[in-house]
């Protein structure tokens, strides 16, 4: 009984101890533009799109777990493998797009902070500014360990959006029924909508971001069962927030009939609706959010590159030893945030274009993806099974199909 | 230079002019020091077939053309079955990562140098650019600053269980990192084409040095490589001394081509020391020494050295001058580190001391260097001003037989022998 006792606590710091990866990357999921995706999707349909969560958990579940397979198997980035397994041209051509749509993210996470900052009466010239070198500093002081334990720390702020939640005092049966039973309507706003939440959460950015943190880590294959609770742990916490944003927003902005665009409209409506309180957790929110996407979008765009390219890489080197590593993050601070600093740049066209973008990249990373776990020299035993490969692949063909439509509706 | 990404997707063309395919791959046999290629790879309809290297007549060259390359067969030339697991391509080396000996991350393969030796290809390194990288892409034409960066395959050894990625033998030996006396070493164990690949892989300093510290007749291997403007770049990066040692191996009428297109500058104090006669002080000595003026503390004398340092490879005395930089005196290093810090120089000054002429025979500098056990002796002219010094390996060297410096044998070659003495003993 007691050497029961004594496994199990070993067994469960063996968990901690590989935790990490999964629930950071998912939690990032829920970034500036996640928010204004989700609290849209609530402050326009109400509580008939809360349905969505448990489809979104179950992709993100799957397109995950193959990617921390792919790490923990090779021991390698997806930008490495990418680069080893189909043409350099290939690569080249995935890495410029990578850069280019991580840009465009890491100038929303920014407009995140100005805006949710701006909420707190503080101007966006001091507040941009300083979280870029509050981001910068955290990265050049550190290690992947301490990086990772700030990053932990920073996905408990996300409890912000569930008191909120609780703050507004929704309607819960309304709620348990919607959040289980379908609704559908066929009008282009609703289906943008799905598409939107679907394409926000699972991003090509966060694929080359997990994969290479889990290589940084050094999870071992004994450890790979629990690397797969890492990874439905945190898409679990993921949803949860992204489901209690929706749940906030529709049951204050929906019912009020208010029209707003962005997040912090968002925050803003809620003070009036459900008092001041759950307007600066809502905006409090959206700065955690986006402070920790600024910093973690950097990275990972730093990591697949020089991975690709074969530059020394990682938080546990110094500057002197990765300067190209620390130049490239050092670059994207900056660009994302002179963006927001400039004077009368739409910055709602950005998040839309910079959507756009992920659309189009995810269909190649994921199929990229699949030919790479599908490799027997590559996986080995840890290929997928027949069954587990035929619902990968349909999950896959609905994220392409969907990231398609939504690049198609966004265009068009 | 010929380069993997220079090969692949070439015609292979066979004797009546017909083409049979396009280069897929290179399959290579390890040798020694380097790789072979054993055949070349073309796949027809989707099979992928080997053609052995014994069958391949030339890679020709035609600048002019579109696709420059073009792999010519000989009359009676036979495919093989390619077969994937017996052999090793240089598709498996390409875009892997390198490793130093303790597993940690260096450097991804971005292409192949391949070498050109009579019939035969080989494989001398790979390039780990970021020029490489562009010539891969196509991208070759943008004008980067940095040259190629080589490892050479000997230090490359592949492990192919290790899923990982290539390992290097050496902790990131990088030719250009490597001290020019050990590239000249390096250089002499290997053929022609392979010398004067290497050589010009160097940027222009490690080229200079290592061109000063080679074996005359690779001296003159990488002389016919270099054009007169490469030559006077090279110089300039060097001391004065250095660039006119180097002069002095060529004919006189090249180097006044030579000196004619450096630097007006510089070029005017290579001539200087040129200007001495051969076997004369002034011929063999340094013009690099640390000299100071006369009323100099100790502490500023030190802070001093400090500064220099770096100039001068070797320093054993430091020389005071008067303001008409005449020698006044020397100091030991020995006795300037054992002072107190306040104290005046003068203290120490040793006021004297040997000193030869510009135009002074070596046999005379080697006995008095030889008679008082001196480490470097000061030149003067004939003002008394001091010009250079002559340090003691330089005399040494200046002294040797030719007999004896051939006989001298590289830092590789003498670890293969007690390898060898080793084994023998067993």
């Amino acid at each position: 009984m007691k050497l029961n006792f004594k496994q199990r606590l070993a067994g469960l710091l063996v968990i901690l101890a590989v935790i990490g990866p999964g629930i950071i990357t998912s939690n990032v999921d829920n970034d500036a533009g996640g928010i204004a995706t989700y609290s849209l999707a609530g402050a326009q349909f109400g509580y008939t799109l809360l349905w969505i969560s448990i489809p979104v958990l179950i992709l993100l579940v799957i397109v995950q777990e193959m990617c921390s397979r792919l790490g923990v198997v090779t021991g390698k980035g997806l930008a490495d493998l990418i680069r080893e397994n189909f043409s350099l041209r290939m690569t080249f051509i995935i890495m410029s797009a990578l850069v280019i749509v991580n840009i465009t993210n890491t100038i929303s996470e920014f407009a995140g902070i100005a805006a949710a900052s701006e909420i707190f009466g503080i101007s966006r010239y001091f507040a941009v500014p300083l979280s870029g070198l509050f981001v910068w500093w955290i990265i050049l002081k550190s290690n992947y360990k301490s990086v990772e334990k700030v990053f932990l720390a920073a996905c408990v702020f996300y409890i912000a959006y569930l008191i909120s939640g609780f703050m507004v005092k929704p309607d819960w049966a309304i709620v348990a029924k919607a959040s289980i039973i379908p609704t559908f309507h066929f009008s282009k706003v609703y289906i943008m909508a799905i598409v939107g939440i679907i394409g926000t959460t699972i991003a090509p950015w966060m694929q080359f971001y997990m994969q290479s943190s889990i290589v940084e880590k050094g999870i071992k294959k004994e450890e790979l069962k629990y690397s797969r609770i890492d990874v439905i742990v945190g898409s679990f916490l993921a949803v949860i927030v992204a489901f209690f944003i929706v749940l906030t927003t529709a049951a204050t902005i929906f019912k009020s009939g208010v029209n707003i665009e962005t997040a912090s409209d968002a925050a803003l409506a809620l003070g009036p609706l459900a008092g001041k309180y759950a307007e600066y957790l809502f905006a409090f929110g959206l700065l955690n959010a986006s402070l920790f996407a600024a910093s973690i979008l950097p990275l990972s765009t730093a990591y697949s590159v020089s991975e690709a390219f074969g530059w020394e890489l990682g938080v546990n080197r110094k500057f002197s030893e990765a300067r190209r590593f620390y130049g490239l993050y050092g670059l994207m601070i900056i660009l994302g945030m002179v963006f927001v600093l400039i004077p009368g740049f739409n910055l709602i066209t950005l998040m839309y274009f910079s959507q756009v973008l992920n659309g189009i990249l995810l269909p190649f990373v994921i199929i990229l993806m699949l030919i790479l776990i599908n490799k027997n020299d590559l996986m080995g035993e840890y290929k997928n099974g027949k069954i587990y490969n035929i619902i990968i692949w349909l999950s896959s063909i609905i994220i392409i199909l969907l990231s398609v439509a939504m690049v198609y509706l966004m265009i068009f | 230079m010929l380069y993997y990404s220079k090969l692949i997707g070439k015609p292979v063309i066979d004797k009546t002019n017909r083409r049979i395919g396009y280069v897929k791959d290179l399959a290579f046999t390890d040798k020694d020091r380097y790789a072979i290629i054993s055949g070349v790879v073309i796949e027809v309809n989707g099979i992928k077939e080997m053609i052995p290297w014994k069958y391949i007549l030339e890679i020709g060259d035609k600048p002019k053309d579109p696709s420059p390359i073009e792999i010519y067969l000989n009359e009676e030339f036979k495919k093989v079955k390619f077969c994937d697991v017996c052999n090793k391509t240089l598709k498996e080396v390409i875009d892997k990562q390198l490793m130093d000996i303790n597993g940690a991350r260096v450097i991804r393969v971005n292409d192949i140098l391949l070498g050109r030796t009579g019939n035969k290809l080989i494989i001398v390194g790979v390039d780990i650019s970021t020029k490489g990288l562009l010539r891969r892409l196509g991208l070759g034409f943008i004008p980067l600053k940095k040259q190629e960066d080589i490892i050479l395959w000997k230090d490359v050894a592949q492990l192919s269980d290790d899923k990982k990625g290539i390992k290097l033998k050496v902790k990131r030996e990088r030719i250009n990192k490597l001290h020019p006396a050990e590239i000249a070493d390096m250089i002499r164990d290997l053929n022609l084409e392979e010398k004067q690949m290497i050589f010009n892989s160097l940027d222009r300093q490690k080229a200079a040095e290592t061109l000063l510290t080679s074996q005359p007749d690779d001296q003159r291997t990488f002389f016919k490589t270099l054009t007169f403007k490469k030559l006077a770049k090279m110089l300039e990066t060097l001391p004065n001394d250095d660039a006119a040692a180097i002069l002095n191996m060529m004919p006189s009428v090249n180097n006044v081509k030579v000196l004619r297109l450096m630097k007006p500058g510089i070029s005017a104090k290579v001539k200087k020391v040129l200007s001495y006669e051969k076997r004369t002080a002034g011929s063999l000595m340094s013009t690099r020494f640390l000299s100071i003026p006369e009323g100099f503390t100790i502490k500023k004398s030190m802070e001093y050295i400090r500064k220099e340092m770096p100039k001068p490879r070797h320093v054993f005395y430091l020389y005071v001058k008067s303001k008409d930089n005449r020698l006044k005196g020397v100091i030991s290093l020995r006795d300037l580190i054992l002072a107190k810090p306040g104290d005046e120089v003068s203290k120490l000054i040793k006021r004297d001391i040997m000193t030869v002429n510009v135009d002074s025979d070596l046999d005379e500098v080697f006995n008095i260097m030889s008679k008082y056990s001196l480490l470097a002796l000061p030149v003067i002219d004939k003002d008394k001003k001091i010009v250079g010094i002559i340090r003691v390996n330089n005399i040494i060297e200046a002294m040797i037989p030719e007999r004896i410096k051939t006989q001298r044998i590289s830092k590789y070659k003498r670890l293969v022998n007690n390898h060898n003495n080793n084994l023998d003993r067993k």
